[in-house]
């Protein structure tokens, strides 16, 4: 019996969440197989089977939140043509032992002591958490009555908080073949979206953020001519079939990246261990890009010290795997700014938003579509390209000051834009 | 009529609400706080604080007349002297809640306000009538004594626990009736300052919701000191000097007995209600419970939810300190916050001498909703820090046995109402046994006696024998 433990798919990542079964129990595997796809972080990830065999136990069902190292399934692997490892063969007479015959088989069943506890939890007739674990809870919507402890005596810890509580939908139709005894699960009102996937880590991201930080936001607009005729010049230039061509968000982006770089408090991330402020050397730009999976947020790396045309092929390259669902967890890691723009969507004329910081990031830059507005040039009313843009920062590390300073610099690059290309 | 308006509207400055109206203002909210007597409320200027002046000086006057054996002329004195230092501890006290509204930008308006619909209430005060419109209303009108009929108050003979704290000349023959913690908290301190008490109380037993073990320790305290208990007892008439009363009990039905006393003052402490009725409720189609409580939400909303109701008038312990924590989530919550008013626990502590302290659940209601508790017992007497006090008092433990949770903690003996918290936070922080056994307590001091309890109740007891035979097994050694 071959125990298969959820390995660490990612730097960082400790849990994921079943998404699909690829096999059935009892299927033959080879080794190299995709058994199953797990949702980490943002990432959909297919995981291969680690010996050949046959599968014997598939314990958990999509949805469930599997721990790094728990046993995910398990193979029958004693057949030696396909298992590597564990091998006990009749001709020699010697059984070889495996290196994972030592390991615990571990069945994921409910721990004894939390029944004990669900009873007498509901005795109590309140949670055991610590008044600063209800009062996170509150604030994130939680309802610890579905959240099982880890603590002493079921004690909900705040680590707790990040687990989501087991989904009671998928027992739901089994206990009650009646469908209209099920409330709003089905029916032609309500319709239930399963809090899953990437909106669940987006859900936590935001909660976090939204509890956690003192998000200001400061709009302004910038005169885009220039900008929109640079970009003009560049696509006119003929450049080799390869190369991406320079668009709005690449020449953004290289404004951006060039204004942190004078600007390094705002290119940070905060330690959530010590709460101190880390500024980083490199800027690693995150760009909210909206794909078919939702809103991911992969990271131009050290975009400061790249040239606009790598830039431009390196969105590309981003783009394409966004939309495909092919971003890797490296993709998505690292970053220390974030910047968000919806002006490709955009039939309409949004003039600000306020949006919630990136954790441990401090602050994040969105911008709005070019559109024609009046603008006064020596004191005459002309026909102007104007952008909206929205500068939220975390109060506790920045200040207004310090914002308009950077708003500042943000406005020349934009609007000046030659002197982010020299 | 003149109009307002504000943002918030506060009503009562007592505990809860001055503490809601700080912490509103706090969060950028434009706030009004009614009061129509004094900031502070009951607990400030008639409760709480100066009772527990009174108490404490108490103490010390019953040590000078057991100790020092001083004279009856000297104590009358100190009586009259213990009166205006409350009066002074009292003003400066309301001096710093006005002081902290004002620091916080709260308006403060003095009157008697009443809603008049959903978004307005009047205010009636000094100044003659005014409008005021709101956005939220709290309501923290708290709660009044209680008045049976026949024993009106006439603020000379028939008293309530407000004027005990103001008398000036002390009383030789004192008939309080209530045994709750009020009237006993009372008759304590009257009884320190050389006044013969005698308390009747209807039912059998004293304090009602307390431990019976506590309740019977404290009785016996007070008979051995020389306070008169009738229990099953009602009093029938008080005038003129005399104060007549009827037992009730069984034996009594046989033989009805009714006697009468002979008292400088009564004190009707039989309880106090929610002061729920005369501030226009029915205005904003707000119902009451039978008991007169407005029933709340979990952040403090009425069934019209930009009214909100904390402290003495929403169902629970009538106790300021809950009030306060209720007071700090409503505001938040106001605020946009996504808070609860959620606590595991609210100590209480009765200020007679000794003291009783006491949260969480009691044995006999923790098996009665089918936990499978025990409880340990620790006595003072095993205690260095107590035994010099006195060794008077013990205290109990009640813990779930398979988990060791810790679901309530009951003290009786000198000063317990300072080792209370550290029970509150062990049952708010969801601790187990171990925990409490595991932390370490300076000595000699009487907060060991918590640690002791968790010892004895992980059956490894140093300073008492072992339990086990009561206990069972715990598995934790």
């Amino acid at each position: 019996m071959f125990d298969f433990r959820l390995p660490d798919v990612g730097e960082g990542i400790h849990e994921a969440e079943l998404v699909e079964w690829m096999v059935t129990v009892g299927d033959e595997v080879a080794e190299g197989d995709v058994v199953a796809v797990v949702n980490t972080d943002k990432v959909t990830v297919e995981l291969p089977a680690p010996v050949g065999g046959t599968v014997t136990t598939l314990p958990w069902s999509p949805g469930d939140v599997i721990i790094v190292g728990d046993v995910l399934m398990t193979f029958d692997a004693s057949d030696a043509t396909m298992a590597p490892a564990s091998q006990s063969t009749a001709d020699t007479g010697v059984t070889v032992p495996s290196p994972t015959d030592g390991l615990r088989h571990v069945e994921p069943s409910p721990a004894m002591a939390s029944h004990a506890s669900d009873a007498m939890v509901s005795a109590l007739a309140r949670v055991i958490a610590a008044p600063s674990t209800r009062r996170v809870a509150a604030a994130m919507g939680i309802d610890l009555r579905g959240v099982r402890g880890s603590g002493p005596a079921g004690r909900i810890l705040r680590s707790d908080l990040d687990r989501p509580a087991p989904s009671t939908e998928r027992t739901a139709p089994a206990a009650s073949p009646d469908p209209s005894s099920a409330p709003e699960a089905v029916g032609a009102e309500v319709v239930r979206e399963r809090l899953g996937g990437v909106r669940l880590v987006v859900w936590r991201h935001m909660s976090q953020s939204s509890a956690t930080l003192a998000t200001t936001t400061s709009t302004f607009t910038v005169r885009m001519e220039a900008f929109e005729s640079l970009i003009a010049d560049l696509r006119a230039e003929p450049s080799p079939g390869d190369r991406a061509r320079v668009g709005f968000l690449s020449l953004a982006s290289t404004c951006v990246a060039q204004a942190l770089r004078r600007h390094p408090r705002f290119n940070a991330t905060f330690d959530p261990d010590t709460n101190d402020l880390l500024l980083h050397r490199s800027v690693n730009l995150g760009v909210a890009i909206d794909s078919p999976n939702g809103l991911v947020v992969p990271v131009l790396r050290r975009a400061d010290g790249l040239r606009l045309a790598e830039i431009a092929t390196s969105l590309d390259h981003l783009t394409a795997q966004a939309r495909s669902g092919h971003l890797g967890v490296e993709d998505l890691r690292g970053g220390t700014f974030t910047l968000s723009s919806t002006g490709g969507l955009e039939q309409c004329r949004v003039t600000s938003t306020q949006p919630i910081v990136n954790l441990p990031q401090v602050a994040l830059l969105w911008m709005s579509r070019i559109r024609d507005e009046p603008v006064v040039d020596d004191g005459q009313v002309r026909p102007g390209r104007l952008m909206s843009c929205s500068l939220s920062f975390d109060h506790r590390y920045l200040d207004g000051g310090e914002a308009t300073r950077f708003i500042n610099e943000l406005t020349l690059n934009f609007e000046r834009p030659l002197r982010v290309l020299v | 009529m003149r109009a307002a308006q504000s943002q918030l509207v506060v009503l009562g400055g007592g505990p809860g609400g001055y503490v809601a109206a700080i912490r509103a203002a706090q969060l950028g909210i434009a706030t009004t706080l009614i009061e129509e007597h004094q900031l502070g409320g009951v607990c400030l200027n008639e409760g709480c604080v100066p009772s527990k002046a009174l108490i404490h000086d108490a103490a010390k006057v019953e040590t000078w007349i057991r100790e020092l054996r001083i004279e009856t002329g000297m104590i009358d004195e100190r009586f009259a002297a213990s009166a205006a230092e409350r009066a002074r501890t009292v003003d400066t006290l309301r001096a710093g809640v006005g002081g902290l509204l004002r620091a916080n930008g709260v308006a403060t308006m003095a009157g008697r306000g009443v809603l008049v619909g959903p978004h307005q209430l009047e205010v009636v005060g000094p100044d003659g009538a005014l409008t005021l419109e709101f956005g939220n209303v709290i309501l923290a009108t708290g709660s009044e004594a209680i008045v049976p009929r026949g024993l009106e108050r006439d603020g000379t003979f028939v008293v309530t626990a407000r004027d005990v704290l103001t008398l000036e000349s002390r009383p030789s023959h004192v008939v309080v009736i209530g045994g709750g913690y009020i009237g006993l908290e009372l008759a304590s301190a009257l009884h320190h300052f050389g006044s013969q008490v005698t308390v009747v109380e209807a039912t059998d037993r004293l304090l009602p919701g307390i431990d019976t073990e506590l309740a019977d320790q404290l009785h016996r305290h007070l008979v051995r000191r020389g306070i008169t208990i009738e229990l099953e007892t009602t009093v029938v008439r008080a005038a003129d000097g005399e104060v007549e009363m009827r037992a009730t009990h069984q034996s009594a039905a046989v033989s009805p007995s009714t006697r009468t006393l002979r008292a400088d003052v009564v004190v009707v402490a039989v309880g106090r209600r929610p002061r729920s009725h005369g501030i226009g409720l029915e205005c904003a189609e707000i119902p009451t419970t039978p008991s007169g409580h407005v029933e709340v939400d979990e952040a403090l909303r009425t069934c019209v939810p930009h009214i909100r109701a904390i402290g003495d008038l929403t169902p629970g312990p009538a106790l300021a300190h809950r009030a306060m924590a209720q007071g700090r989530v409503v505001a938040e919550s106001i605020a946009g916050h996504r808070v609860r008013f959620d606590p595991a626990a609210v100590p209480a502590v009765v200020f007679t001498s000794p003291e009783i302290a006491t949260v969480g659940l009691q044995l006999t209601d923790a098996l009665g909703r089918g936990l499978d508790a025990v409880q340990t017992r620790f006595p003072f007497s095993a205690n260095a820090r107590g035994l010099t006090l006195g060794g008077d008092g013990f205290g109990l433990l009640v813990h779930e046995r398979s988990t060791g949770l810790v679901l309530g903690v009951h003290l009786i003996g000198p000063g317990v109402g300072e080792l209370i918290g550290t029970a509150t936070l062990a049952i708010e922080m969801g601790a187990v046994i171990d925990d409490l056994a595991g932390t370490i307590f300076p000595h000699p001091t009487l907060s060991e006696v918590v640690g002791e309890l968790a010892e004895l109740a992980a059956d490894r007891p140093v300073h008492v024998p072992r339990q086990r035979s009561s206990l069972g097994t715990t598995g934790l050694h």
